[in-house]
């Protein structure tokens, strides 16, 4: 089961990564290495939308956690990495984990950008 | 039935012969090799030394097979004993089941129990069965979306549904004498046999047997002499087989199969783990060693649903384990960001690493995405899941399963008997197409088997045993070396070239010995049957044993067809168009040479006359499949099954 992962370019500095299926083992290093990859080209303001993700554990977790340090070291220029559109279960998990207070977590990728 | 003394002296008389020809061959190919090959001709000379060296290995294995042949009586019938009989048909037409069924029913023994084994779940074999008062048996849900095994996996599952402690088995064709029970029984004395076979015999031959189906020679002389070494081969059909062999095989095969498949599994994931490892060494070292335990509690016996735990366990641990791992990234990554000012950062980190006794459940790895194959996970599993039927006791590893069978019944140390008298009429192929169709798959199935299970390397098996189904399998390779043989009398009369250097008197003078008493000794084997038929078919079919060889070899593996016992109509010269070719070009070879001795001066008239004999002979070998490639039945002829065997026979007698 692959994560898909789709990206849609905003602007110049600005970008929504949606993923869709299981954040686990297999497919979280493609959002990271993804996220990196964004940063570099200079979009340093990224929403993470996980609406389509069903699931995810710890590396996904860690995965994000990664990104989230990498876009950090962007804040003076604006740089965020924000979360969008987790479902029930996947939210259950950030407020578990208390990752719910490290990342800013929306209800929908509208929803960060507005 | 000849008395023990007779047998004794024909058996003597044969291995006379038999050691003589063997001695001369041997000569022979001592002089080829070392005289009389053309040095100058080696692309001629090599390939035919070759042909007559596997012809001679052939011979060897040939005498071999005949130097102790038994000399079976019936012996007296057990007492008592419960028979299953099964029926096997597939899209036979009702009328020639119901002959066999009918049969069946007849069959002379109390406590017999006959089953229609109908693969084609058809309504009117349903109520043939029904009618007639015979069980019925078809495949149940469990085979949806399985694996069928055509013929074996119809009498696997009609074993799983009967309980009798014998089985006849009867192709769809093959109408049974009533005494086929009484007299076959009484082997079973012997706790020790598997099965005993009877032989195949065709009441549809046309006359002279066009397509050389008539097997007398294989089943007799050659199933003597198999037996002789306790190695009768179970045919497929009319033969009577010993439940309990037949289960504890199964049993056997099913435990041999599901070890081999989690010692694949286990290597599978092995390599899954180094890779499981480049991304988390710990999991991947964690798994790595649960493997290596599992490989080794294989090795060592131990309980197979003990080796799967060991790989379960190591799987959720190095999951576990992973978890943990990432649980420290995430933790370390957050103390980077609590350093740089995030406060809630760090209260995060402090309470993931208060967790971590408590690890939350919701957060623990995928299972599924360690990146291990699932199949592999799969296979680690008792059940055999890709099988409708865990326990298969006739082999499904080739299209004829009765030899691959048989062999491993061998193997497990059973014995088997070939009972030599005919108690079963059936149906053979009454077309060339059909008929060729049927050799090939034969053909197919047998080297199938060689490569699956090599008889010369499977455990079990005696060395005479595995000598016997060897020469089975090497002599679907004779089709390389008749080729070379029906090519070199044209070679040699279209070029002049010769494949020896000596003078041809010569030759002929070690050949001509040699070849008259091979020949002595095969009258001599077959001096009360006619099996000439049967030779001359099994030189023109050349082209299909080469085609088998690498069809099976190189190509796809063949499925299994049900031979049409009813004659499929049309003109099949396409499909011998070799044989016509080597025909037509002996003959113009034949026309040249001579034209060049009278008329040019070419050659000797020993190489003249040896070349133009040759292939002459080689076109009497070939006729008579282009014959058959045109035959038509005589008018008016129908096949009909002996009368005594027929519904009424019995009440006429009585009456």
């Amino acid at each position: 089961m692959d994560l898909g992962l789709e990206v849609r370019f905003l602007s110049a500095t600005r970008a929504v990564i949606a993923a869709r299926g299981r954040m686990n083992a297999m497919t979280a290093p493609a959002m990271k290495s993804r996220i990196k990859e964004l940063i570099d080209e200079g979009r340093t303001e990224i929403v993470c939308d996980l609406r389509e993700v069903s699931f995810v554990d710890s590396s996904g977790l860690s995965a994000l956690v990664s990104g989230l340090k990498a876009t950090q070291a962007t804040r003076e220029q604006g740089g965020f990495l924000k979360v969008a559109g987790a479902n029930e279960q996947v939210a259950r998990i950030f407020k578990l984990t208390m990752l719910d207070r490290v990342f800013e977590m929306y209800a929908s990728s509208d929803a960060a950008l507005a | 039935m000849i008395d023990e003394a007779t047998h004794r002296r024909r058996v003597w008389t044969f291995r006379v012969l038999a050691s003589l020809n063997l001695l001369l061959g041997a000569a022979y190919l001592v002089w080829r090799y070392g005289y009389s090959l053309n040095t100058a001709a080696l692309w001629f000379a090599v390939p035919l030394v070759a042909a007559e060296t596997y012809s001679f290995v052939n011979t060897f294995l040939f005498v071999f097979m005949l130097w102790r042949p038994t000399r079976r009586e019936s012996p007296p019938p057990l007492a008592a004993g419960t028979v299953d009989v099964f029926i096997t048909t597939y899209n036979e037409p009702v009328d020639l089941v119901r002959l066999t069924v009918e049969a069946a029913l007849r069959i002379d023994w109390p406590g017999i129990k006959v089953h229609l084994l109908d693969d084609g779940a058809r309504a009117e074999m349903r109520a043939l069965a029904a009618s007639l008062g015979s069980g019925y048996i078809t495949r149940g849900e469990e085979w949806t979306g399985k694996p069928r095994h055509a013929k074996a996996g119809n009498a696997n599952n009609a074993l799983a549904a009967t309980d009798g402690e014998y089985i006849l088995i009867l192709d769809a064709d093959q109408i049974p004498d009533p005494r086929i029970i009484r007299q076959t029984i009484g082997y079973f004395r012997d706790p020790e046999l598997a099965f005993v076979q009877t032989p195949q015999h065709f009441y549809n031959l046309p006359p002279g047997d066009p397509f050389g189906n008539d097997a007398p020679l294989f089943y007799g002389p050659i199933m003597q002499g198999k037996d002789g070494w306790n190695a009768a081969y179970f045919c497929g059909s009319n033969a009577v087989l010993r439940r309990e062999a037949l289960l504890q095989l199964g049993v056997t095969e099913y435990v041999r199969e599901t070890e081999k498949r989690f010692q694949e599994a286990v290597r599978t994931l092995r390599h899954d783990a180094s890779a499981l490892r480049r991304q988390s060494r710990l999991a991947g070292d964690l798994l790595r060693s649960s493997l290596e335990a599992a490989h080794h509690a294989l090795r060592s016996g131990a309980p197979l649903q003990r080796v799967s735990d060991i790989v379960r366990q190591g799987i959720a641990a190095a999951g576990e384990l992973s978890s943990y791992e990432d649980l420290q990234t995430i933790a370390d990554t957050l103390q980077e960001l609590a350093e740089a000012g995030d406060a809630n950062a760090a209260e995060t980190r402090r309470h993931l690493l208060e967790s971590m006794d408590g690890f939350p459940e919701a957060m623990r790895r995928d299972p599924g995405s360690l990146g291990l194959r699932e199949e592999a996970v799969h296979d680690l599993d008792l059940t055999r899941a890709s099988e409708a039927q865990p326990i298969l006791p006739l082999a499904t590893i080739s299209v004829t399963e009765d030899m691959a069978t048989a062999m491993r019944l061998h193997a497990l140390g059973w014995k088997s008997a070939f009972h030599p008298e005919v108690l079963a009429y059936g149906l053979a192929p009454e077309d060339l197409r059909s008929a060729l169709n049927q050799r090939l798959r034969w053909a197919q199935g047998t080297l199938q088997v060689l490569i699956r299970e090599n008889p010369l390397t499977k455990p079990g098996l005696s060395l005479p045993q595995r000598l016997q189904y060897f020469t089975t399998m090497l002599s679907y390779f004779d089709g390389f070396a008749s080729l070379v043989f029906v090519l070199s009398p044209i070679v040699c009369l279209f070029t002049g070239v010769f494949p020896i250097r000596t003078p041809w008197m010569e030759f002929l003078a070690w050949l001509v010995p040699y070849l008259a008493l091979n020949r002595i000794m095969f009258l001599y084997v077959t001096r009360e049957i006619s099996a000439w038929r049967s030779e001359q078919y099994s030189l023109a079919l050349f082209p299909l044993w080469i085609r088998a060889v690498f069809s099976t070899l190189v190509g796809r593996p063949p499925q299994f067809v049900v031979t049409p016992k009813l004659r499929q109509s049309g003109n099949y010269l396409v499909l011998v168009w070799p044989q016509i070719a080597v025909i037509a070009l002996t003959a113009l070879a034949i026309g040249y040479g001579v034209w060049g001795f009278a008329f040019a001066g070419r050659g000797t008239v020993a190489s003249l006359a040896t070349n133009v004999f040759w292939g002459l002979y080689g076109i009497a070998m070939l006729l008579p499949i282009v014959r058959a490639a045109v035959f038509l039945p005589p008018p008016g002829w129908k096949p009909e099954p002996p009368a005594f065997l027929l519904a009424g026979a019995a009440s006429l007698k009585e009456g």
